[in-house]
């Protein structure tokens, strides 16, 4: 009998010590969501009251919005090279900074640094490195006589001159290489030495193989970052308008647009419910094709 | 003991202290907030106008915030939550939209009951444009025309006159005279042909509101007069484009955005440098030349026309609003008053910000009130008070319909091409005018 009181005493005490976290996901997280699925069927101006419309938000999204497929169509474009730019930045950066050279822990916070300063100052700065006469990238390639490139203001230079922002933030990926790295055991590269494997072999056939969770992880996040992104283009291009020709209006910015400055409230929950649902089946997907290739060690 | 008796004084301290306002026999205070996306040194402005305000009428607090990012999301949010500022600065493309969703109070019944500021105050456009079905859902507390700003000293080295103030004259300068001025003001580096030291004219090329003087003067039109139509897409509308896009592009006498880029400055800079002789801009960039540049060697001329007489102007603007939930509209609207009234225009129209929106500063007879050599020029007045009559809105329903931020954005977005030389005017316009149509028409 005591004990049981003594449990109920621990349960309760349990409850109230994780009480305030699971309130924050009903009131910000749940409850929003829920809101926004039942207001993908309405018209909101955030005004009045909502109007229902059934599936005229997707009807008009799929048949009637040419913008709806060319922001998604820039949003995939910057997802398919940018994110395994990422990937393979992160891990080229994360070999190089598993080496045992002096001053190791200098080098590994100089690299990492990037991922975490804050967007909006990183967007700021970044306009100022692609700046067209002052900007070190453009002085940079002058070096090697390349000619001046307009990377923000021609459309098609928008999308590269992002990805090279997306390569230079590849720290946060790079910490968890680096983790995975040197989690795994030393007794394999013995081993396999011992069998004569050169270093080719020994990345090809252990590094890689055993890394494998790590890098899909950060393929999976990366995939789902990347079809968010937003901020880069709403600060260098001042506010939604998607820098020239629409070069860099992303899906949610588009969403943000409607939301926002079209008072179209409704709309965009329907946006961002079908954003949901592309993140959604691109993950499973991922997870179908490219989770069996994952090697777990100790499973299976 | 004696800590007890402390204790006790304190106590009856304490209850005096917190019985004091019900006591106190004052006037009833009411508090208003007020709301503002300005920054930096107009944000002392605002607050100086709001001190004044409040000496006036000691009964009334005034409470000013600023919000200079994200302003109308947060005002958006604060709405549908019941709880936004009693008085706040609108831009004039919200008005309609907002105030058709009942976000905003209706100002004709209390201009029409005010004894000293009524409707027609104002500058004749702005009663037009705020008035939405009969109802006034703001005012603007201030006007920008859009007009030349040129370089005085350029002009004299060329061995070139002044462009004209009187609108007699102005009304028949044609486009092909402005354009071989800008030529004549146009230095190539001799040794560099496509170095170009200065630059005969230029602008925020692509801008709706700098160039449809331009298409206005030539016959065309933006809309059709229902606003069901677009209607850039008609030769006399894309053919003034063209020839505006040809500056840049083919006759190279007016600086593309990339020029800008490599010089690494703005527009106004390569005036104030002498290295740009004309500057198609808006009245607000009075400031930017003589208090922010302390540059005064400019003055101010008439947009040139492609028909003779035809001259016309643009006047793009903010103004204030009153939430329509407000618990104070009475105490709201006298503060309202305030900032429209001439002493409240002055603070802003002296410093070069703008121009006044209130009838009685926009005569030849008071611009003494807020004109000043120190921070306009010699032409100033005659040239404003002339174009402003002049002054068009930009849609045919005279405010902005709900529609027309998703408008101007497409508009942004397929104009752009003919600035940067990669399509024709015609074709353009014509992309343009597909999907502009599209929602004119559609839902």
């Amino acid at each position: 009998m005591r004990k049981s009181g003594l449990l109920r005493q621990e349960m309760m005490w349990g409850y109230i010590f994780v009480l305030p976290a699971i309130l924050g996901v009903i009131v910000w997280t749940a409850w929003p969501m829920i809101y926004s699925a039942w207001l993908a069927f309405h018209k909101w101006d955030l005004f009045t009251n909502p109007v229902p419309v059934g599936f005229g938000n997707f009807k008009e999204a799929f048949f009637e919005d040419p913008l709806f497929w060319h922001s998604l169509k820039v949003t995939a474009y910057y997802t398919i090279v940018g994110v395994p730019l990422q990937l393979i930045a992160g891990f080229l950066l994360a070999l190089l900074l598993n080496t045992k050279i002096k001053g190791i822990t200098i080098f590994r916070t100089v690299y990492y640094l990037p991922s975490i300063v804050p967007a909006v100052a990183n967007s700021v700065l970044w306009m100022w490195l692609l700046n067209y006469e002052y900007g070190i990238i453009n002085t940079f390639l002058g070096l090697f006589g390349v000619n001046k490139i307009d990377w923000l203001g021609d459309p098609k230079f928008v999308l590269p001159a992002l990805w090279m922002m997306g390569v230079w933030g590849a720290g946060g990926s790079m910490i968890i290489y680096l983790a995975g790295l040197q989690g795994v055991p030393k007794e394999f590269y013995e081993a396999a030495e011992i069998d004569g494997a050169g270093s080719w072999s020994k990345f090809l056939y252990i590094t890689i193989p055993m890394m494998s969770p790590v890098i899909f992880f950060n393929l999976i996040m990366g995939l789902i970052g990347s079809f968010q992104v937003f901020t880069v283009s709403y600060v260098m291009f001042q506010g939604g308008s998607g820098g020239p020709e629409n070069a860099a209006l992303f899906y949610v910015v588009k969403l943000w647009n409607h939301a926002f400055r079209y008072l179209e409230m409704g709309y965009a929950s329907a946006l961002a419910w079908i954003l949901f649902i592309i993140i959604l089946s691109l993950t499973l997907l991922v997870f179908k094709v490219l989770g069996p290739q994952v090697y777990y060690e100790g499973i299976k | 003991m004696w800590h007890r008796k402390l204790l006790l004084v304190t106590l009856c301290m304490l209850l005096v202290i917190s019985l004091l306002p019900v006591i106190s026999p004052a006037q009833e205070q009411v508090t208003i907030t007020y709301r503002t996306w300005e920054g930096g040194e107009m944000m002392k402005i605002n607050q100086s106008q709001v001190d004044a305000f409040m000496r006036k009428h000691p009964n009334i607090k005034v409470i000013l915030s600023t919000v200079p990012e994200n302003y109308d999301e947060k005002l958006q949010i604060e709405t549908a939550s019941g709880n936004a500022p009693d008085v706040f600065q609108l831009s004039a493309e919200n008005i309609a939209s907002w105030g058709s969703r009942g976000v905003l109070l209706d100002l004709k019944p209390y201009f029409d009951a005010s004894s000293d500021l009524k409707l027609s105050s104002f500058y004749e456009p702005l009663q037009r444009q705020y008035t939405v079905n009969g109802k006034t859902y703001g005012m603007s507390n201030a006007v920008e025309i859009s007009l030349i700003f040129y370089n005085k000293k350029l002009f004299e080295k060329a061995g070139l006159p002044y462009p004209a103030a009187d609108p007699a004259k102005a009304k028949n300068w044609l486009w092909d005279q402005y354009v071989d001025v800008a030529k004549k003001l146009t230095v190539v580096d001799p040794n560099n042909p496509s170095n170009i030291l200065q630059w005969g004219t230029t602008t925020t090329r692509g801008w709706v509101f700098y160039f449809m003087p331009l298409v206005w003067s030539n016959g065309g039109q933006l809309f059709s007069k229902d606003y069901k139509e677009f209607l850039l897409n008609r030769p006399e509308a894309y053919e003034v484009l063209q020839k505006d896009a040809d500056l840049a592009q083919k006759l190279r006498i007016a600086s593309k955005s990339e020029d800008l880029q490599k010089l690494g400055m703005g527009n106004v800079d390569l005036l104030a440098q002498g290295k740009l002789a004309m500057l198609i801009t808006g009245t607000w960039d009075v400031f930017s030349l003589s208090v922010d540049r302390k540059f005064h060697d400019w003055d101010v001329t008439y947009l040139p026309v492609f028909k003779p007489g035809k001259l016309y102007t643009t006047i793009p603007q903010s103004g204030y609003s009153i939430y329509s939930k407000t618990k104070h509209p009475k105490e709201a609207f006298e503060f309202l008053k305030f900032l429209l009234s001439e002493e409240g225009q002055l603070y802003r129209a002296k410093v070069g910000n703008v121009l006044p929106s209130i009838k009685s500063l926009l005569t030849p007879a008071a611009q003494k009130k807020w004109i000043s050599p120190a921070i306009h020029s010699p032409n100033f007045g005659r040239v404003v008070f002339n174009y402003m009559r002049y002054g068009m809105l930009l849609t045919p329903t005279n405010y902005f319909p709900d529609n027309w931020l998703k408008i101007s954005d497409v508009l942004d977005a397929e104009l752009g091409p003919i600035w940067s030389g990669k399509k024709t005017a015609k074709e353009a316009t014509e992309s343009a005018a597909a999907k502009i149509n599209a929602i004119l028409q559609g839902k």
